[in-house]
C-alpha cells in the first residue's frame, strides 16, 4: 500500500497488520491483499472511479444540474450544446437531467436487486449446502424451476400486473430479484458443500457451536468472495433487465422515468433527435461496462488462482 | 448419461407442469378485463359482450378456468385468443419465424465465438487477445434491446447516405412479396442481417470468453504436450486434439443460453417490427390473452428442455467417456 498512497507526514503511522496480531490476524490481512491487488487492477480501478463519479452524479443529479427533471424549458427539440448538455426532447425537458433521474431509478432498483437476490441465493445454497440430503434435494429442484422457466416471459408476466402504476419501481426490483438468485444459490451451495467436510468445522462443531452459529460465522465468511463477486455482477444484470422491462412497456412507470425507458422513447425518434437515443444509451452502457469491469477485477483480486471464465 | 438426461426430463414435467398453473393465475388474476377493446367499439351489445365472456369461460372461478385448460392443452387444444383466434396455428406461425432468428443466430455465434475464443487462447495476450477481451466486455455490457435499436438506426443512417436499401430495417420479410422458393428465401435472409446481428454480438461476448478459458485450460494439459513431443504438426494438434476437447464446455453453456436468447429474440422482434413469438407474448400481456400467453411459456418451456436435451446428446458425441457410464 505504501508505493500507492505514502501516509500523511506528521501523522502517526497507519496501523499495520503486525500491530492487528490480536485481533485475528488472517482476516486482515486476506482482505488487505485482495484490495492491494484490485488496487494493481488498473482497468477495474479506473471503472471504479468512473462508476463512483456516475453514481454519485445520478443521486445528487436535482441539486448539480442547471434544471430538474420536470422542468419545462423554453427549448425544444435542442441538440446538446452548452446550456443542455444531452439536448432536450419535444416538449423541453433537459435531457441530461432526464438521465440523472433515469439512471437514480435505474441503480436503485439495481441495488435493491442485488441486495434481495444476494441473500436470498446465498440462503437457499447455504442451507442446501449445509443440510444435504432431503432439503438439498428440494431445494435445488426449487432452484431448477426457476432456471427452467423462460426468465424474460415470466418477468413480463409478473411486471405486467404492476405496469403502470407509479410508483411500481418496488414491486419491479422484487420481481427481478426473483428470478435473479438461482446462479449464486447453486454457486455457495458447491462451497458449502466442500467447506462443511473441513476440519475448522469439525473444530468448530467440537466446541459446541450449533449450525446457526457455524454457517454464519464459520462458513459463510469463508464464502464471501464469490457472493461479493456475483452481487456485483448482478448489479449490472439487474440494470440491463430493468431496461428491456421498461422498454417493453412494463417498466417504470410515467411521470417516474429511468434509463430504459428514456432509450425506449428516444430509440422512436433516433434518426432526427439522436440526441434522446444516444446519450441516455451511453451512459447506460457506461454504467454497465464499469460495473462489469469492477465485477471482473474483484474476481481476479479475490481468487488469483480461478481461470478467468465468464459463466 | 441418458438415463441421467431422461431423469431430468421427467423432473422437468412437474416443473412445466406447476409454472403453468403460476403464471395462469398470475395472470388470469391481474385485475383487467380482456374484453376492454370490445366494449369500447360502438355498436357491440351487452348481449354479445356477455357471450363473448362466456365462451371465453372469463365468467368461471380461476382454477375451473385452468382446469378446462389443461383439460384441452393435454389432447394438443391450447384454445382460443382473446380475438376468437384459435392458438395453435397462430402460434406455430409466429414459431417459424422466430426460429429462424434463433437458429441462424445461434449458429452464427457459436462457429464465431469458438473460432474467437481459441484465437484468444492460442495467442493469449497478444493485441487480438485483449482487443477481443474488450469488446467481448462492451457487447456483454448491452442491453439487447439498446444494441437493436443501435443497428436498425445505423442501418436506416446507412440505407439514406447510399440512397438505396441495403438493409432492412421492418419485419420479416417484404409483405406480399410474390415469387419462387428462391425470391423468397432471400428476402427472409436479408431481413435476417441486422436481427440475428444483434443477437450474435451479444452472445459471442459470453461465449468467446467461455471458449477462451476452456481452450487455455486443455492447451495447458499434458496430454498436447505429449502430442506436441511426438512431433503432430501444430495445426492437427490444435484442431484434432485442443479444439475437440475444448468445445465441449461451450456445448452446454449454449445449451443452457437457449432461454436467454429466446429472451433476446423476443425483444429484437419488438425493435425490428417482426411478427413473431416476441410480439404475441407482448400483445398478449397487454390484453391479459391467457390462453395465448399459456400457450407461448408451454412451446417455450418445451424448447428449452429439447435443447437441454440436444446438448446432452452432443455431449456423448464430443466426450466418447460419457457415452459408456
Amino acid at each position: 500500500m505504501a508505493d500507492l498512497a505514502p501516509p500523511p507526514v506528521g501523522l502517526p503511522e497507519p496501523a499495520t497488520s503486525d500491530q492487528l496480531v490480536e485481533f485475528g490476524v488472517e482476516a486482515t490481512s486476506q482482505w488487505r491483499r485482495v484490495l492491494r491487488r484490485f488496487l494493481r487492477h488498473r482497468l477495474a480501478l479506473a471503472s471504479l472511479i468512473v462508476l463512483l463519479v456516475l453514481v454519485v452524479a445520478s443521486f445528487m443529479g436535482g441539486t448539480l444540474a442547471r434544471y430538474r427533471y420536470d422542468d419545462l424549458t423554453a427549448d425544444f427539440s435542442t441538440g446538446p450544446s452548452l446550456r443542455h448538455w444531452f439536448g432536450t426532447d419535444t416538449i423541453g425537458h433537459d435531457t441530461f437531467a432526464q438521465v440523472l433521474r433515469g439512471a437514480r431509478r435505474s441503480l436503485l432498483v439495481a441495488f435493491l436487486v442485488a441486495a434481495l437476490s444476494t441473500s436470498f441465493g446465498a440462503l437457499i445454497g447455504a442451507l442446501a449446502g449445509y443440510y444435504r440430503g432431503i432439503i438439498d434435494l428440494i431445494l435445488m429442484r426449487f432452484t431448477d424451476l426457476f432456471l427452467t422457466i423462460p426468465t424474460l416471459a415470466v418477468l413480463l408476466v409478473v411486471a405486467a400486473r404492476y405496469r403502470g402504476q407509479s410508483g411500481n419501481w418496488l414491486a419491479i426490483s422484487f420481481v427481478i430479484a426473483a428470478f435473479a438468485w438461482m446462479p449464486l444459490a447453486r454457486v455457495v451451495r458447491g462451497i458449502f458443500l466442500s467447506l462443511r467436510e473441513r476440519e475448522f468445522v469439525e473444530a468448530a462443531r467440537a466446541l459446541g457451536a450449533n449450525d446457526r452459529r457455524i454457517i454464519l460465522r464459520h462458513l459463510l465468511p469463508n464464502s464471501l468472495g464469490p457472493i461479493i463477486v456475483n452481487a456485483t455482477l448482478l448489479v449490472g444484470t439487474a440494470i440491463v433487465i430493468e431496461t428491456a422491462l421498461s422498454f417493453l412497456g412494463f417498466g417504470i412507470a410515467p411521470p417516474d422515468t429511468s434509463l430504459g425507458r428514456l432509450v425506449a422513447e428516444g430509440a422512436v425518434a433516433s434518426r432526427t433527435r439522436w440526441w434522446l437515443f444516444y446519450m441516455p444509451g451511453l451512459y447506460l452502457v457506461l454504467i454497465s461496462l464499469c460495473i462489469n469491469f469492477v465485477g471482473d477485477g474483484l474476481r481476479d483480486a479475490i481468487d488469483p488462482q480461478q481461470k478467468r471464465v465468464r459463466a | 448419461m441418458l438415463a441421467f438426461t431422461l431423469r431430468r426430463l421427467a423432473v422437468s414435467i412437474p416443473v412445466v407442469i406447476a409454472s403453468s398453473f403460476i403464471v395462469f393465475v398470475l395472470v388470469a388474476t391481474a385485475g383487467g378485463d380482456p374484453l376492454a377493446d370490445l366494449r369500447l367499439r360502438p355498436g357491440v351489445s351487452e348481449a354479445t359482450i356477455q357471450l363473448r365472456r362466456h365462451q371465453l369461460n372469463l365468467d368461471k372461478p380461476v382454477l375451473q378456468r385452468y382446469g378446462i385448460w389443461v383439460k384441452g392443452a393435454v389432447r394438443g387444444d391450447l384454445g382460443r385468443s382473446v380475438g376468437n383466434e384459435e392458438v395453435r396455428p397462430l402460434l406455430l406461425r409466429r414459431l417459424g419465424v422466430t426460429m429462424r432468428l434463433v437458429l441462424f443466430a445461434t449458429l452464427v455465434s457459436v462457429i464465431v465465438a469458438v473460432f474467437i475464443g481459441s484465437m484468444g487462447a492460442v495467442k493469449q495476450y497478444s493485441k487480438f487477445d485483449y482487443t477481443a477481451t474488450f469488446f467481448a466486455f462492451v457487447f456483454f455490457s448491452m442491453p439487447v434491446f439498446w444494441l437493436a435499436a443501435l443497428l436498425r438506426d445505423q442501418g436506416i443512417r446507412m440505407n439514406l447516405r447510399l440512397g438505396r436499401r441495403l438493409f432492412f430495417v421492418v419485419g420479416e420479410q417484404t409483405p406480399g412479396l410474390s415469387g419462387g422458393f428462391v425470391t423468397v428465401w432471400l428476402d427472409r435472409l436479408g431481413h435476417l442481417i441486422l436481427p440475428s446481428l444483434t443477437l450474435v454480438l451479444i452472445q459471442m461476448a459470453a461465449w468467446s470468453r467461455f471458449q477462451r478459458g476452456s481452450m487455455l485450460e486443455v492447451l495447458n494439459a499434458d496430454y498436447i504436450r505429449t502430442a506436441r513431443a511426438k512431433g503432430i504438426s501444430s495445426a492437427r494438434v490444435l484442431f484434432h486434439h485442443a479444439l475437440r476437447n475444448a468445445m465441449i464446455p461451450v456445448v452446454t453453456v449454449v445449451a443452457i443460453d437457449f432461454a436467454t436468447i429466446l429472451g433476446g429474440a423476443v425483444i429484437t422482434e419488438t425493435v425490428f417490427g417482426w411478427t413473431g413469438m416476441g410480439r404475441l407474448l407482448v400483445d398478449a400481456l397487454k390484453v391479459q390473452d391467457v390462453n395465448v400467453v399459456q400457450a407461448w411459456l408451454l412451446v417455450t418451456a418445451v424448447l428449452v428442455v429439447v435443447f437441454n436435451l440436444l446438448a446432452d446428446l452432443l455431449y456423448g458425441y464430443l466426450d466418447p467417456r460419457t457415452r459408456t457410464t
